[in-house]
């Protein structure tokens, strides 16, 4: 059985080629990156944000010969652990992580020659004053020594601005002989921290010059743009769900599986090609998802098919997306409600529909759209299902009966194949007669929001600026340990995640029977708790 | 004959090799990363805190003579000092957890052994030595000491002389573009063996602000290792 990578993390940087199954929309994509405009990839956990920003990556410096394109690749991942009541504090952390990356990348290709802190060069210190440091590393400093303290006051003078930032980046640009730095920023834009969107969009245009090209991946529920950024003038925004309409869409996705998989695997899938194609159809064009569910039904039979169905589709996918509302207190309702709401109402009724539909032979349906007038909780609501990858936001400004406008979204094939009790029955059949023109239509005041504005206008407390600290001082019962580990914690008078997470390994092993390895544990999941909840 | 003369003959051979590889953007490229290598052990070095300290400083030293030499054209030597470098590398993580041997081999009165530091029951790659500093890299132990031994021998063919290393005992001195390109490569590989055995020793017993010094360094070479995904927190999805 084959052995997946289901993340781009996991794969090595210059190996990433060998397992890009191209498509045309990947192609744009990808195009886009490696633009002089600057690009914004939007799209849901898994469907391979990470993976273009690392082909266009290698692709640029397979060329840098030739155009003198240099490509940063940064990831923002650990963003969330920044939290100040500063308002610089998170734009100079960005700055110095793209400073220091920078950096990095242009060492480790030969360009830039290493200053070592503490190690006497052969020729002593002559040499050293000789070297210098460049200006960007000089501000990566200034910008480092701003963030790593938050308690203290910082004059703000000395602190440089995103003006001597780009200044810096021309400077090296010449002394390098480089055209252009195109920054490829994944993980760019926190989904549940507004403030964090508003600055890094602000950021992301200020940046801009002749010889900077900033890119972002982000996800789709990330909207606060802030005063300055405007989508589609400031950059070219690319979509990158999979249609699941495209002719060649099985292929594809076929393709991006054959790319890792044995020769076994590849047998099964020739041999069962129809109940393939049904789990690719329910991965609504997200191959993690696919790898995953391939790897939980590695022979591809009707009766594993059926169990992963309901096994990812009908409870991992919905408490993945219920176990939201434990780490982001303060949208619990919003979550709550668009659960309920895809889950009680709208999937339901399009599976009453398509049973209609295929008995009579006529396109099926897995569409619904909601008038652009609906409440602004809701649209926030159906955002964060997106992300989640139960819905896939589709176009918007469409027409539905009477001329009204709205959006139109798309249910995720698997949580609606997993409602009919065997779902290699006629899941086929629903995939491949789906039209878009059918879609049940929510409008601008349909009774279902009811519940939400009022569950809203009573519970409305301002969220943003606190789950870090609420998240700290949770007690150590929400890690996950065993009842063991938590007693020893306890003795040791740590009695939250923040202490847990402050404790150095030496001292949770005065505990008694806790050596190297359990103290590990139990400090990596006071880690795991504190990032989990806070990048979702 | 001139002895003076001699030499100074030789080392503008030095000299006109050394302008050869700067010229060279492959090499040249190559060597500025190999030489970027010294500002990660800096890193390395200014996390650790222990007695094995000076010996890691050492090893650093045998690295920069190792470009040096390299950049010289002195391609035997700079393999061997490359393959020294390694091994002091390896020993002082070693003699971190074998205080009396750190101090016998300090006093003199005990040899430095390629064989025992990267013994398989005793030796940084060992079950033991992981089990006891960090057992969830224990999965990545063997393929890291073959990858260890390999480098060790690659390194020994140069320095003995072996077969396919013979035509640099030839007489004439010149820029040799392919053993360039052969010592780079090996040092990237010594790079990752030196990070990984750090890793495994250390990582555990680092405080959160050492953690972040060290991060880049370790996320570079073994960033695709869920394990350390982890310890740095890197897991996003």
């Amino acid at each position: 059985m084959s052995d997946f990578f289901y993340r781009t993390e996991d794969i090595k940087p210059e190996e990433v080629g060998q397992y890009f199954a191209e498509t045309s929309q990947d192609r744009v994509a990808v195009n886009a990156l490696k633009s002089r405009n600057p690009a914004i990839i939007v799209g849901s956990r898994g469907v391979g944000k990470s993976f273009l920003l690392r082909i266009a990556q290698k692709e640029l410096m397979d060329s840098f010969d030739k155009d003198r394109i240099f490509p940063i690749y940064v990831s923002f991942v650990r963003s969330s652990l920044i939290q100040s009541d500063d308002e610089h504090q998170f734009r100079n952390w960005m700055l110095a992580r793209l400073c220091s990356v920078a950096i990095r990348s242009l060492e480790r290709a030969g360009l830039l020659g290493a200053v070592p802190a503490s190690i006497g060069l052969l020729a002593g210190s002559h040499v050293d004053a000789k070297i210098g440091k460049t200006k960007v590393e000089e501000i990566a400093s200034a910008y480092e020594e701003s963030y790593k303290r938050p308690t203290e006051e910082i004059d703000a003078s000395a602190v440089p601005s995103t003006e001597d930032f780009r200044d810096a980046f021309e400077d090296l640009s010449d002394r390098l002989n480089i055209e252009r730095f195109v920054f490829l920023i994944d993980e760019a834009a926190h989904i549940f921290l507004p403030e964090h969107q508003r600055q890094f969009f602000t950021l992301f245009r200020d940046l801009r010059s002749h010889c900077l090209t900033c890119n972002a991946a982000v996800y789709p529920g990330v909207t606060s743009f802030g005063e300055t950024f405007q989508p589609t003038h400031d950059a070219s925004l690319v979509h990158i769900d999979r249609d699941v309409l495209d002719p060649r869409y099985v292929e594809n996705m076929r393709e991006i599986v054959e790319k890792q998989a044995d020769s076994t695997t590849q047998k099964r899938i020739a041999q069962n090609g129809k109940n393939f194609a049904i789990l690719a159809y329910a991965c609504s064009g997200n191959p993690r998802i696919l790898l995953k569910t391939l790897a939980a039904a590695p022979s591809l039979s009707s009766t594993e098919i059926n169990e992963v169905m309901r096994d990812h589709y009908r409870t991992t996918i919905w408490s993945e997306h219920s176990a939201l509302a434990e780490k982001y207190y303060g949208h619990r309702n919003v979550i709550d409600w668009g659960r309920e709401f895809v889950e009680s109402t709208v999937i339901p009724e399009i599976k009453t529909k398509n049973d209609s539909y295929l008995a009579s032979d006529r396109n099926t349906s897995a569409y619904f759209w909601i008038h652009r007038d609906a409440p602004e909780v809701v649209k926030e609501s159906l955002r964060i299902l997106c992300y989640t990858g139960v819905l896939n936001e589709m176009e918007a400004g469409i027409r539905a009966t009477r001329s009204e406008i709205g959006k139109r979204y798309m249910v995720n094939l698997g949580c609606l194949f997993a409602v009919d009790a065997s779902p290699t029955t006629q899941s086929f059949e629903i995939a491949k007669s789906l039209t878009p023109k059918r879609m049940t239509e929510y409008g601008a005041n349909h009774p279902l929001y009811k519940n939400l504005l009022e569950l809203e206008a009573r519970n409305h407390s301002d969220d943003s600026g606190r789950h870090l600290e609420r998240q700290l001082a949770k007690p150590i019962q929400v890690l996950d340990l065993t009842v063991w580990q938590k007693e020893k914690l306890t003795e040791l008078e740590l009695t939250t995640v923040g202490d847990v997470l402050n404790a150095t390994e030496e001292q949770l092993k005065l505990a008694k029977y806790v050596g190297d390895v359990r103290a590990r544990r139990m400090r990596n999941a006071a880690v795991a708790a504190v990032l989990e909840y806070l990048s979702g | 004959m001139d002895v003076a003369e001699y030499y100074r003959g030789l080392s503008n051979s030095r000299t006109e090799i050394m302008a050869k590889c700067i010229a060279s953007s492959e090499a040249f490229a190559m060597h500025t990363t190999s030489h970027n290598f010294l500002k990660d052990y800096g890193l390395m070095l200014s996390v650790m805190s222990g007695p094995e300290k000076s010996v890691f400083d050492q090893a650093c030293r045998e690295y920069q003579y190792s470009l040096e030499a390299i950049i010289r054209g002195n391609y035997r030597h700079a393999f061997s000092s490359l393959r020294l470098s390694l091994e002091l590398f390896i020993a002082s993580v070693y003699f971190s957890a074998h205080l009396m041997k750190l101090k016998l081999w300090s006093a003199g009165t005990d040899d430095l052994h390629w064989a025992t530091i990267t013994d398989n029951d005793k030796g940084v790659f060992s079950h033991a030595f992981l089990g006891a500093f960090n057992a969830e890299l224990g999965t990545y132990r063997t393929q890291y000491a073959k990858l260890a031994s390999s480098v060790y021998r690659e390194c020994s063919e140069y320095v003995h002389g072996n077969p396919i290393t013979h035509e640099d005992s030839a007489l004439n001195i010149e820029f040799d573009f392919d053993k360039t390109i052969a010592f780079h490569e090996r040092a990237d590989t010594v790079r990752l063996c030196i990070i990984f055995v750090f890793s495994v020793r250390y990582l555990s017993e680092l405080d959160g602000i050492r953690l972040n010094i060290i991060e880049p360094v370790v996320m570079d070479a073994l960033g695709t290792i869920a394990e350390v995904q982890g310890i740095f927190g890197a897991t996003g999805k």
